[in-house]
């Protein structure tokens, strides 16, 4: 367990990157910040994770995009974006001076264009990590590469070559055994895993027999699939040695610290926020009274400190 | 009129009446939204009384359209108890605080008045797409333009606003697909031969189910009457972050803002922060 430099008992680290604490905005549930600034201290997250960011501007998927579900949603949105090229000038400004650390998620087609993206982004300034979207299920090709390890070692090695700043590989649920894609992932240079995505799902409108959703099938988020994501962090956590960051219907507190007792070392918030825009602010409060009460120096001490 | 904060309010249910079955009027005590929110405007509402952090099910917001504020204190919202998050709201006691966000969305441009001149607004208000049209009555009443509502509703049961728009001494004309009230059959029946008689003067307010608007949209094109639309569609966060309640926009109207070209992204736009409210000319309705 590493000591705390700092009186911050909320303090981590992923990598070389120093957050004051361990609650992140996932991406596509927190816009390029400024949606949110109205409810939203932004300066008190542990980051922001903005939406995916692609080489072309992307239109996304036909309506509708998303359905709820017991305890969750469904939604295959197609990460409809602005495009690299837009997001340096209209979005990267606003992120940049909004007092958050800024993780940028982008998504390429080929191992090729998540380097240029990558090597895009190096140039900026004011951006303190990179995620890679290696494992976002609504989109027809190219997406796929965190369901084979050989790809996702070659893809996140890609990203390596191409940046000096952290790289999260953010991986897919959806797999035989997601062990081994962190373990590719980690050899391929990612200095931390995200730990997942949405799980594939499927619903129907039982009166006109026709999926709830244009896409067909879209990716279950929520409270619903937390207990899956949990087992996911889990297992990572005890197949790799970089950082994981625990991602998966993350609504309060308590399922923050599940997280880290699993093996997190930082979490992020995504369906919640839809629903609480400051959700991920009281899961960050709720965090801190936690350790006060258990007594407990730095949330470090938390992480894979589940009794077994 | 000065556009409100959107903001994350807990707003006291004042009071709560059914006034036709499973049609719940709302008034909310909320005096920033009462002073603050504008025709076509809406608020996202969380069903359940409990905290989020202690109730999952229903897990998201339901968003509703304001039907007229008191300028003051409080504002009322229509809704009709159809599903699990209504179905919960529709048993809210009076008393409760109902977390909401608000005012939200794009209202409706009464520019249009001012330029292209126009003196007269049709209102068409389908089902539970009414309430806004009552809200927009209002004020244009209150800035001297002549209104004429219509309302459709699949039975007289299901009518809402007949006596709010009484109040404003103006009587709406009626459509029931079922004859029960008013004439038998659509709203457009109705609107026809209104455009027929004076399509130059006239523009059309539309809030609605889907058919119901995209029929009002293609009248209008037809008699190249200015029309806008207040789209419902399914609304996870209702501020811009999830990209999930979107609206298809004619090829036309995809230029990118600032740099005027054809951009990929402009395709859809998110009708809870670039609407609700659009011209209908520019939604692809096919």
């Amino acid at each position: 367990m590493s000591i705390n430099t700092t009186n911050n008992p909320l303090e981590i680290n992923l990598g070389s990157l120093t957050l004051q604490n361990p609650v992140l905005t996932a991406s596509g549930t927190f816009g390029y910040g400024q949606e949110v600034a109205d409810f939203v201290d932004l300066s008190r997250l542990g980051a922001i994770v903005c939406k995916t960011v692609t080489r072309h501007p992307r239109a996304g998927n036909p309506s509708p995009r998303t359905c709820e579900i017991v305890g969750g949603m469904m939604n295959a949105i197609g990460l409809q974006n602005v495009g690299i090229d837009r997001f340096l000038v209209e979005k990267l400004p606003f992120l940049r001076e909004c007092g958050a650390p800024l993780v940028v998620n982008v998504a390429g087609e080929t191992i090729e264009e998540f380097a240029y993206l990558c090597e895009v982004l190096s140039a900026q300034e004011g951006i303190s990590a990179i995620e890679l979207n290696i494992s976002c299920p609504n989109v027809s090709h190219g997406l796929d590469f965190a369901t084979d390890p050989a790809l996702t070692e070659k893809v996140v090695n890609g990203a390596r070559q191409a940046t000096h700043l952290p790289i999260f590989a953010k991986l897919s649920p959806n797999v035989t055994d997601i062990t081994q894609i962190a373990k590719a992932a980690e050899a391929g240079g990612a200095d931390a895993l995200s730990v997942a995505n949405t799980f594939v799902g499927l619903a129907i409108d039982v009166k006109s027999r026709k999926p709830r959703l244009a896409n067909v099938t879209g990716g279950v988020s929520g409270p619903a699939i937390k207990p899956i994501a949990l087992r996911a962090v889990w297992r990572c956590a005890n197949a790799v040695k970089v950082p994981i960051i625990g991602i998966g219907g993350i609504c309060t507190w308590t399922d923050a610290v599940e997280f880290m007792l699993a093996g997190a070392t930082a979490v992020q918030i995504g369906t919640a926020t839809f629903v609480k825009p400051d959700a991920a602010l009281e899961v960050i409060d709720g965090i801190q009274n936690y350790l006060e009460e258990q007594n407990v120096a730095s949330v470090k001490e938390l992480v894979g400190a589940m009794r077994c | 009129m000065q556009v409100a904060a959107r903001k994350n309010y807990r707003a006291r249910l004042m009071e709560s009446r059914e006034v036709t079955p499973n049609h719940f009027r709302w008034r909310l005590e909320c005096p920033e939204i009462a002073q603050g929110a504008i025709p076509g405007q809406f608020i996202h509402v969380l069903p359940s009384e409990a905290p989020f952090s202690q109730s999952f099910d229903p897990l998201l917001r339901r968003a509703f359209s304001i039907m007229t504020t008191d300028e003051e204190n409080s504002f009322e919202i229509v809704f009709r108890a159809m599903g699990k998050g209504t179905g919960v709201l529709a048993r809210r006691d009076v008393g409760e605080y109902v977390d909401l966000l608000g005012p939200l969305g794009i209202p409706f441009d009464l520019e249009l008045f001012h330029v292209k001149q126009k003196t007269k607004a049709i209102l068409v208000g389908g089902g539970i797409g009414v309430p806004p049209m009552v809200f927009l009555a209002k004020a244009l009443k209150a800035q001297g333009f002549e209104f004429q509502p219509i309302i459709g509703a699949r039975s007289g049961n299901d009518v809402i606003g007949v006596e709010e728009f009484e109040e404003l001494n103006v009587a709406p004309l009626i459509a029931t697909e079922d004859g029960t009230l008013g004439r038998l059959g659509r709203v457009t029946d109705i609107l026809r031969p209104l455009l027929e008689v004076e399509a130059e003067n006239v523009a059309v307010f539309t809030c609605g189910p889907l058919p119901m608007l995209k029929a009002v949209a293609k009248l209008c094109e037809e008699f190249d009457v200015a029309c806008q639309v207040s789209m419902e569609e399914n609304m996870p966060c209702g501020i811009g972050v999830c990209n999930g309640c979107v609206i298809k926009t004619k090829p036309n109207f995809r230029q990118h803002a600032n740099h005027g070209e054809v951009s990929a992204y402009e395709v859809y736009r998110r009708a809870c922060v670039e609407g609700p409210v659009c011209n209908a000319n520019e939604v692809d309705w096919e």
